[in-house]
């Protein structure tokens, strides 16, 4: 377990990457890098694949083709490691300090109440490490999870829908914690909110279980997200970021 | 965040301190509970006679059955307990016991089978028969559960049915051995009065292979609060783990039904004591479940002795009426949303 001062940096490679739920190809022949470092974002509409594809590469579930993380199998990374799901469905009798003491297995030896609260603190929760996660509200649950996996040192940080449920403060706050974030870890998230993509450094459009774009967020034609979203999108411009927004 | 959550706070800081108060209130217990039964010649004097080896004849007779009967309360409280708050992380479940997985159907059946075919089984008959029968009992549970994909919700279901089925297996006993029920009555509804040294000792082995495997997998059973995913992003393999586990608390609850019978209440009541008093993060609530159903187990039996000697009530009937007030007390005061 013991390492050097120098800890190696850690990327996510998938080469021919096809997965099948029920015998249906959800994911087809994604090839991808991700990292080391920096804030990669996954997009697409409902049912893309988008959360298959975070399973995989979180260990979570079966794939054909190669994907390496950290220059290995998805299993064997699992201590660099961090995965937070879409909806936490954690034991609602289980208190936050519970969530997160259990939540280091593997990645460290302990965590004490202090170094818990801390990790709370970044995300704006002070005085919950003795509340039950059930007694949470849904966007409450979704940052104790985000404190969950910080606490884990992760080097790559796993996040399905970090902004779902959350309030305008804290999905500002999200964005601005992952870029920070994303100078020491990679970071890998699915998002909806399209608006934010300007904030990443890579943006992977998925469509039916295909890449239908992955690179520079500038980059996006807006034509490509119209046609695969089936909406009318517009974008504008605000302090030199880039947002796109659907128009109802 | 008011009183309420300070007092949690307040309370897990201290949950060392807990255990070791209610370790040493078994430990006051169990001495006290050597003078409680029918003969009531037996004093502190007598406890200090029997470990120096000069203590003879009927006090000496009298403590060494206590002894036995007093170790197979805490042993089987203990492990029942451990055993239920095991198959409630795995099973994801917080109604989950020890019975859930066919080990107690099976072994009555198996029981009241020996008592038709022996006329008059003696007591090593009867606890092979109730371990191996439990033992298989948990066998058919799996084997259909395997169906289902071992999934926490297939183990359940199977758990249910496959206790039904030899439930209703072991009523069509009953009515065939109507007139030899005395004996085994005493057996159906649990109790320590009638366990053996000899058996004792083979439980204890079992029960402790049990709790060691429990025990060298308590930091990843931690990770199950965390949902199946999560786990396994974490490097576990939550079927391999549940399967484990199910194992290790089917053979302990096993051999504890084999020399007491299916006592009641204590491998449900032991773990919520436990998750209310220190939390639920599974390393912590595992000692603190030993200690809470050994404790409730020997209180049952003391009181037993305390209030039907001569004579002999269902161990079962104490435990659920100290268990239901003292569970009930625990999840008001511990707060709101349970």
């Amino acid at each position: 377990m013991m390492q050097g001062t120098t800890l190696p940096d850690c990327d996510i490679v998938l080469e021919k990457v096809s997965i099948y739920l029920g015998g249906e190809g959800v994911i087809r022949n994604v090839t991808v890098r991700m990292g080391p470092k920096g804030f990669h974002v996954i997009a697409g509409p409902n049912g893309a694949g988008k959360t298959t594809l975070i399973k995989a590469i979180a260990g979570v579930i079966e794939y054909n083709g190669l994907i390496e993380v950290c220059g290995t199998k998805p299993r064997l990374a699992s201590r660099h490691i961090a995965y937070s799901p879409a909806t936490p469905s954690y034991d609602p009798w289980a208190r936050v300090i519970d969530v997160m003491e259990a939540g280091v297995y593997r990645a460290r030896r302990s965590l004490d109440p202090g170094e818990a609260a801390n990790y709370l603190k970044r995300l704006g929760l002070e005085g919950y490490l003795y509340r039950r996660f059930g007694e949470l509200s849904s966007g409450e649950q979704k940052l104790v999870d985000i404190a969950r996996s910080l606490a884990r040192n992760p080097k790559v940080l796993l996040l399905d829908e970090p902004l779902a449920f959350l309030d305008l403060r804290n999905q500002a706050r999200i964005i601005r914690l992952l870029r920070e974030l994303s100078r020491i870890t990679t970071v890998v998230a699915t998002m909806h909110e399209l608006h934010f993509l300007d904030f990443s450094d890579q943006v992977i459009i998925l469509d039916k279980g295909s890449i239908a774009y992955a690179g520079n967020p500038r980059g996006v034609p807006l034509d490509l997200l119209a046609k695969i979203y089936k909406t009318r999108i517009s974008e504008t411009v605000i302090e030199g970021k880039r947002y796109i927004l659907p128009i109802p | 965040m008011g009183d309420a959550a300070l007092g949690e706070e307040h309370a897990a800081k201290h949950w060392t301190l807990k255990l070791a108060l209610i370790a040493i209130t078994l430990a006051i217990l169990s001495m006290a509970s050597t003078m409680v039964g029918t003969y009531k010649g037996i004093g502190p004097e007598d406890l200090v006679a029997l470990v120096k080896g000069d203590l003879e004849g009927v006090e000496a007779g009298v403590l060494k059955y206590r002894i036995v009967r007093i170790a197979a309360a805490i042993v089987v409280g203990a492990g029942l307990s451990a055993s239920g708050l095991a198959l409630q992380f795995v099973l994801r479940n917080p109604l989950a016991d020890p019975y859930l997985l066919g080990v107690s159907a099976g072994a009555a059946f198996g029981v009241l089978l020996s008592y038709l075919v022996a006329q008059s089984p003696n007591p090593l008959l009867v606890y092979m028969v109730a371990f191996i029968s439990g033992l298989g009992g948990f066998g058919a549970v799996l084997l259909v559960a395997l169906f289902m994909g071992l999934t926490a919700t297939g183990l359940i279901v199977a758990g249910v049915s496959v206790s039904y089925v030899m439930a209703g297996l072991s009523m069509i006993l009953i009515s065939r051995l109507i007139e030899r029920l005395p004996t085994a009555y005493s057996w159906l509804f649990g109790t320590v009065a009638y366990t053996g040294p000899r058996e004792l000792v083979y439980t204890l082995l079992v029960v402790a292979t049990g709790l060691a495997i429990i025990a060298v997998l308590s930091s990843q059973v931690n990770t199950l609060v965390l949902g199946e995913d999560v786990s396994k992003s974490m490097g576990t393999d939550p079927r391999v783990l549940r399967l484990t586990i199910a194992i290790a608390a089917s053979l302990t609850s096993s051999s504890l039904v084999a020399i007491a019978g299916p006592v009641g209440f204590l491998g449900l009541a032991g773990p919520w004591m436990a998750r209310l008093l220190v939390g639920s993060l599974f390393t912590r609530a595992l000692p603190a479940a030993i200690l809470t159903g050994g404790l409730l187990s020997l209180s049952s039996d003391t009181t037993v002795r305390l209030l039907a000697s001569p004579g002999e009530i269902p161990l079962t009937a104490v435990t659920a009426l100290y268990g239901g007030p003292i569970l009930f007390y625990l999840t008001v005061r511990s707060g709101r949303s349970l």
